[in-house]
């Protein structure tokens, strides 16, 4: 399987988080062709919400960074693994931004699912959607639950199935990588 | 009453979060004793700016467009910053209240943002005043024509103007109005309906298509240019 992990870790303070995810990627890469990115070392702009992406430039962003990097990578993996310490009860707003450019992957017009309105797909797969969490001082399981939420949406929003999720304080890189393995 | 206004929009003009401010700031100011201080977002990602600013204020607002089913990383970024200046203070800090619209026109997309932040004030040590959500000002502006989509879009204006007019006087966000004003939770059946008859004569991306041809790229809307 190809996965990719995007690392929203902006905290050096966090260094133990850095680490986990390196010692998970090394478990996964003996089953799977991995890529562990981490965000804070790539050059990313934050959504303009001008939909450029959508009505100037059909399906590409206006922004010339390393998020075009991203797109590429992000089309062709088949599991997406979004990691983040929590910082003030939510994934880090370096994490946050990555997934607000990831808007020019669907296409604009909408459909009705679940009774719902979401966006239809633009490309013919996307991949499936996971997130690892570290928790801060006062994360309790109303923050876990509230972020797997927002989350279970976000990967209906991009017509992905949201497979796994897991608190990596709970849980050893070997547990999380047999986990992910069995997804 | 000192209101603090948080504007989250990244946009420089013709946002939808400002076009709401603006009424539920008529209706607020209308009690002449009130006053209000409008700020965007990125003018207070500095901590000096950020801690005067939210000292000054008995209630702070913080409006923000729904990104991807949450607010948006411009607005987290806020409060990553505001988290310690509020844990931290001496002083009472100020009540919360906050406005979500999003571009779809159903409340539910914004209920589990909603949740997340009256927990967060309690993180902050703040009160919770009540979130304002309203969708489907985008949807509005595109799928509707212009004679309903005006009528449409001053109902909206006089709804939040109404619940700021309210605010302005109790120092309340009244419960049954932003509920009045949320309308609807889900979409409902005759929505549906009509959504699948549209579709059904191939009219649904009437108004989106229509931007696409005045921008010469209507043959590339389904690229993919990443694959
Ligand atoms: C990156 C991005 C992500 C968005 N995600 C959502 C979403 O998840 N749900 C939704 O209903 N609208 C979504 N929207 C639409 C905006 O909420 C809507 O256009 C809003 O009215 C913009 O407000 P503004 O004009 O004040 O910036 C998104 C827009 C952008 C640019």
């Amino acid at each position: 399987m190809l996965i990719t992990i995007l690392n929203g870790n902006d905290s050096s303070r966090e260094k133990g988080f850095d680490d986990y995810l390196r010692r998970l990627a090394k478990e996964l890469d003996q089953f799977h062709q991995v890529d562990c990115i981490h965000l804070q070392t790539m050059d990313i702009k934050d959504c303009m919400g001008c939909f450029g992406c959508w009505q100037k430039t059909p399906g590409k962003c206006l922004h010339r960074d390393d998020m075009e990097l991203l797109y590429i990578k992000y089309v062709r993996s088949e599991l997406v693994l979004f990691a983040s310490p929590i910082i003030m009860g939510f994934p880090s707003a370096l994490l946050k931004r990555s997934h607000d450019r990831l808007i020019p992957l669907v296409h604009p017009y909408v459909d009705i699912a679940n009774n719902d309105f979401h966006h239809m797909a633009r490309y013919k797969r996307y991949p499936n959607m996971g997130l690892l969490l570290a928790k801060e001082a006062d994360t309790d399981q109303e923050d876990i639950q509230i972020i797997t939420s927002i989350y279970k949406r976000i990967a209906l929003s991009f017509n992905s199935t949201f497979v796994y999720s897991a608190v990596i304080d709970d849980k050893t890189p070997e547990v999380i990588a047999y986990e992910i393995g069995r997804c | 009453m000192k209101l603090v206004v948080v504007n989250g929009s990244p946009k420089k003009s013709a946002s939808n979060t400002s076009m709401l401010l603006d009424s539920f700031l008529a209706g607020f100011e209308a009690n002449r004793q009130n006053l209000v201080s409008v700020h965007s977002v990125k003018d207070l990602l500095k901590e000096e700016k950020l801690r005067a600013v939210f000292f000054q204020a008995d209630y702070m607002m913080l409006a923000f467009p729904l990104y991807t089913n949450a607010m948006n990383a411009w607005v987290k970024r806020f409060i990553e910053m505001l988290g310690p200046i509020a844990r931290n203070s001496q002083e009472p800090n100020p009540k919360l209240l906050f406005l979500v619209q999003s571009g779809f026109p159903e409340a539910t997309h914004s209920r589990d943002v909603e949740k997340y932040l009256q927990k967060l004030c309690r993180r902050l040590n703040c009160d919770y005043e009540g979130t304002i959500i309203r969708g489907g000002i985008d949807f509005a502006q595109q799928a509707f024509p212009s004679f309903c989509r005006k009528g449409l879009i001053q109902l909206v204006k006089n709804g939040i103007r109404k619940i700021g007019k309210t605010f302005g006087e109790t120092g309340r966000l009244d419960q049954k109005m932003l509920k009045r004003f949320s309308f609807p939770e889900r979409l409902p059946w005759i929505a549906i309906l009509f959504f699948h008859i549209y579709s059904f004569f191939g009219v649904r991306y009437y108004g989106f298509d229509a931007i696409l041809k005045k921008n010469n790229v209507f043959e590339y809307k389904d690229a993919t240019p990443y694959f």
